[in-house]
């Protein structure tokens, strides 16, 4: 059962992963989800949602351990107007020209300076393709609510390019 | 469907290459029957492995008034100590934090002031999975003069608390658990020491993520030891490297090998003295019997 929930899973959990926080701690993070999810079985509810959600769950609660190397990327690609993997490249190698973007630079600010919540479920869905209803039963909240948390907060982020 | 947010946000994070090869690999590793080990050697040393922790176990259980222990003189020792501490027993973990945070004001004309405030982060981790994390988090009003061209008074016109961003969430449903330390990783900390910080980096998000338990927090203590450029100071482990704006340290006690917080200090060269202190976070974790109500 793990082993097909892997097969239809994994690809795409690992694409969603390493694009918040890098390839290398992606693999680390999509190892870990399956092991947990092994483990917690039984704590997976049917009548709560489907197993996307469950599972993209247990990979957010990994992913909030490295919440402060996203956010460092996010800083840095709010300074320069970068996107996060030339933010993460900066870390190691030296680049000669950046082109910075401005619409890069506000967006990685208002990203960076949203909770940790709002962040997750704004990510879950428009990387990972997640439902709302999927995405709010990986973080633990309301379907409800996340509806509509993720239509303001939408709102604002747009309400926030159009003042750009 | 898709809007110009969507775009935004698909262009700030890039899709980044997969990587067939590793998901088979750890498909393999997760799912692959395991081979029993016939080899008897490796029963006796297992055997001996169980003697020698508990005897370690026996002995650091003992109350601290009895046997006094002298400071771990190495990061490995810290580790062995740390591990063989029992993690606190009872429905829930109640994991304290708290935080002094650095904050510059500029005024313009060379004109500043750099100031710490404090906040109280607190979680209520269930010890069964599958349930609820208490949280809470606060401003408590501490406030701390750091330096600047402005006379302390000017305090008391500082901007309003702002929590940090990454106080702000936690890990809403048990297990919150990290990554545990691979293979791969102690490979790379040993071969890769022109990368130190890489290492330390993911050895400070672990030790700071407050879920992480004390087994897991030796594990780490290990990892670093294997960084040449890691030192161990029998109370801190520095790096001579600059993470997130400013020089990290991370706080050990020495007698228990229990990770304390951590203390950020100013990148240099800085407008402040080299030693000043940004930002510090002291943990504290204890066994709780319920979570506060509302």
């Amino acid at each position: 059962m793990f082993a097909e929930l892997f097969d239809d899973h994994a690809g795409q959990l690992r694409g969603y992963l390493a694009r918040r926080v890098g390839a290398h701690v992606a693999d680390d993070l999509v190892s870990e989800t399956f092991l947990t999810a092994m483990r917690v079985h039984e704590s997976y509810d049917a009548e709560r949602g489907s197993v996307v959600g469950w599972l993209y769950g247990i990979a957010t609660n990994l992913l909030r351990g490295h919440v402060k190397r996203e956010l460092r990327l996010l800083r840095a690609a709010e300074r320069y107007g970068i996107d996060m993997v030339t933010a993460e490249a900066l870390e190691t190698v030296v680049v000669a020209r950046i082109d910075a973007q401005s619409h890069l630079r506000r967006l990685a600010g208002e990203l960076a300076r949203l909770s940790a919540d709002d962040r997750d479920l704004l990510l879950l869905t428009a990387l990972a393709g997640l439902s709302t209803h999927d995405a709010a039963i990986a973080i633990g909240m309301n379907p409800a609510t996340a509806r509509s948390r993720l239509h303001r907060l939408r709102q604002k982020l747009k309400g926030a390019q159009v003042d750009a | 469907m898709r809007d110009d947010l969507d775009i935004e946000i698909a262009e700030l994070y890039p899709q980044r290459p997969g990587d067939d090869a590793a998901l088979a690999a750890l498909r393999e590793k997760l799912f692959a029957p395991r081979k029993r080990r016939r080899d008897w050697t490796g029963a006796v040393a297992a055997a001996a492995v169980v003697v020698l922790i508990t005897g370690i176990a026996v002995f650091f259980r003992l109350p601290d008034h009895v046997l006094p222990l002298a400071p771990a003189p190495s990061l490995t020792e810290a580790a062995d100590r740390l591990d063989a501490i029992p993690e606190p027993s009872g429905p829930y973990r109640h994991v304290t934090r708290r935080v002094w945070t650095g904050r510059t004001v500029e005024l313009g004309a060379n004109r500043w002031y750099t100031y710490a405030e404090e906040f109280l982060v607190e979680y209520w981790v269930p010890a069964a999975a599958g349930q609820q994390v208490g949280f809470s988090n606060r401003a408590t009003g501490g406030v701390r003069w750091i330096g600047g061209t402005e006379p302390e008074s000017v305090l008391a016109n500082r901007p309003a608390p702002e929590l940090p961003p990454d106080l702000r969430g936690y890990c809403p449903l048990t297990p919150c658990e990290m990554p545990a330390v691979t293979a791969e990783e102690l490979e790379n900390a040993r071969n890769n020491p022109a990368r130190p910080h890489e290492v330390f980096d993911g050895a400070w998000s672990r030790l700071d993520y407050p879920f992480t338990t004390n087994k897991e927090q030796a594990k780490v203590y290990r990892l670093l030891a294997l960084v040449p450029a890691a030192r161990y100071t029998g109370e801190w482990i520095e790096l001579d490297s600059v993470l997130d704006g400013g020089r990290l340290r991370l706080k050990v006690d020495p007698v228990s090998g229990r990770f304390l917080g951590y203390e950020r200090l100013v990148p240099t060269p800085s407008r402040l003295p080299s030693d000043t202190v940004l930002d510090s976070v002291e943990i504290t974790v204890e066994a709780a019997d319920k979570m506060p109500s509302g």
